[in-house]
């Protein structure tokens, strides 16, 4: 149905969202993993962190998970991306499998950009939890960015209503006729 | 679900979108108007205090012009990409769903949200490169800056851009074949 210059471009942003997925989450895993469990001097000598500080498996793992929530939501956002980049490209237009997609995408803009904002409030708690003095409170942290991400997200998931709206008028057009 | 019923749920959740975008542009022009003044020229110790800034520094007047000059650039984009959102929900609050102004607005905005990420990612790389420059010691070069939040938000422009483009296409079509029969 669309130009074939849909489905070149199409291929073009698959690509480019394929190495960003990599190198997203090889960059954040493998730092989140270094932080939390291999090198325990990164916590221990943080710029917020006062005192002779040892901090147990258990709250590095709680950190951790912290962490992985909105990593996982942004992975799960760049596939379902690459998924409907991958429809374009094959010429699956208005469809039901588009409307998933889209809807997917922008559920899991939404939750990223959520845990994101939530993980930043609850950040500086964690890391000074064990000081021996200056410890900080949960405080909730507002971040543009991520605002603007969630905002994207809901727009995105309207977009699908668009498209189940397009498909139910065909539907009832193509039963009149 | 009648076709009805998803048009009225749009309208309604475009309504609901509208005002929180607004709220939230409002919010960030304020916002990030403020912290760039402040940090520039009405506490000009937020500059001198920085963690990076060596204590021996002098700051220039026209290093403090030229990084509030890209720092509201960068505002100055995001702001116009939330526009062409706004106008996008408009539309949509109108009841015009699947319509030729709303796929290109779509395209539009996914556009120039790529170009304010862009902004953004040029504003990182010169970011540090201004803050140091007038140390006596360690100056920072000029230099790419990773920030993923800016490529989730590119990733979502791309996706916004591609339906805008599939979407304006289906309706060319549609048309075409409407005037054939």
């Amino acid at each position: 149905m669309a130009s074939s210059a849909v489905k070149k471009v199409s291929s073009v942003v698959l690509a480019a969202l394929a190495v960003f997925l990599i190198y997203y989450a090889y960059k954040s895993i493998s730092f989140l993993v270094v932080f939390s469990f291999l090198d325990h001097s990164l916590w221990e000598n943080h710029r917020l962190v006062r005192g002779d500080v040892q901090v147990p498996v258990g709250f590095r793992f709680a950190y951790f998970l912290v962490w992985m929530i909105p990593i996982c939501a942004t992975i799960v956002m760049l596939l379902m991306a690459i998924y409907l980049a991958n429809l374009i490209r094959t010429g699956t237009y208005f469809s039901v499998k588009m409307v998933r997609a889209l809807r997917s995408v922008g559920v899991s803009g939404v939750i990223a950009g959520l845990t994101i904002m939530m993980a930043t409030s609850v950040w500086g708690w964690m890391i000074t939890f064990y000081n021996e003095t200056d410890h900080r409170s949960v405080s909730f942290v507002y971040d543009p960015s991520q605002a603007g991400i969630m905002l994207l997200g809901a727009g995105i998931v309207m977009l699908a209503w668009v498209i189940q709206s397009a498909m139910l008028m065909r539907q009832e057009n193509e039963e009149i006729v | 679900m009648t076709p009805q019923v998803f048009k009225s749920r749009v309208q309604w959740f475009a309504t609901v979108l509208m005002t929180v975008t607004t709220l939230y542009l409002i919010y960030y022009l304020y916002n990030a108007f403020l912290r760039a003044y402040r940090f520039c020229f009405g506490e000009p110790e937020l500059w001198a205090n920085h963690w990076r800034v060596e204590e021996a520094a002098v700051i220039e007047q026209s290093t403090r012009m030229t990084y509030f000059g890209v720092w509201v650039t960068v505002i100055v984009m995001s702001a116009v990409a939330t526009l062409a959102a706004l106008r996008l929900l408009n539309l949509c609050r109108q009841g015009r769903i699947f319509d030729a102004a709303v796929a290109r607005t779509i395209q539009v905005f996914g556009v120039l949200l790529i170009i304010a990420m862009i902004g953004d990612q040029v504003f990182g790389a010169v970011d540090l490169f201004l803050l140091t420059k007038h140390n006596p010691v360690q100056q920072e070069p000029i230099q790419w800056v990773y920030d993923s939040a800016d490529f989730k938000t590119m990733a979502l422009a791309l996706v916004m851009f591609l339906f805008g483009w599939v979407m304006r296409d289906a309706i060319e079509i549609d048309k075409t074949n409407k005037e054939f029969v």
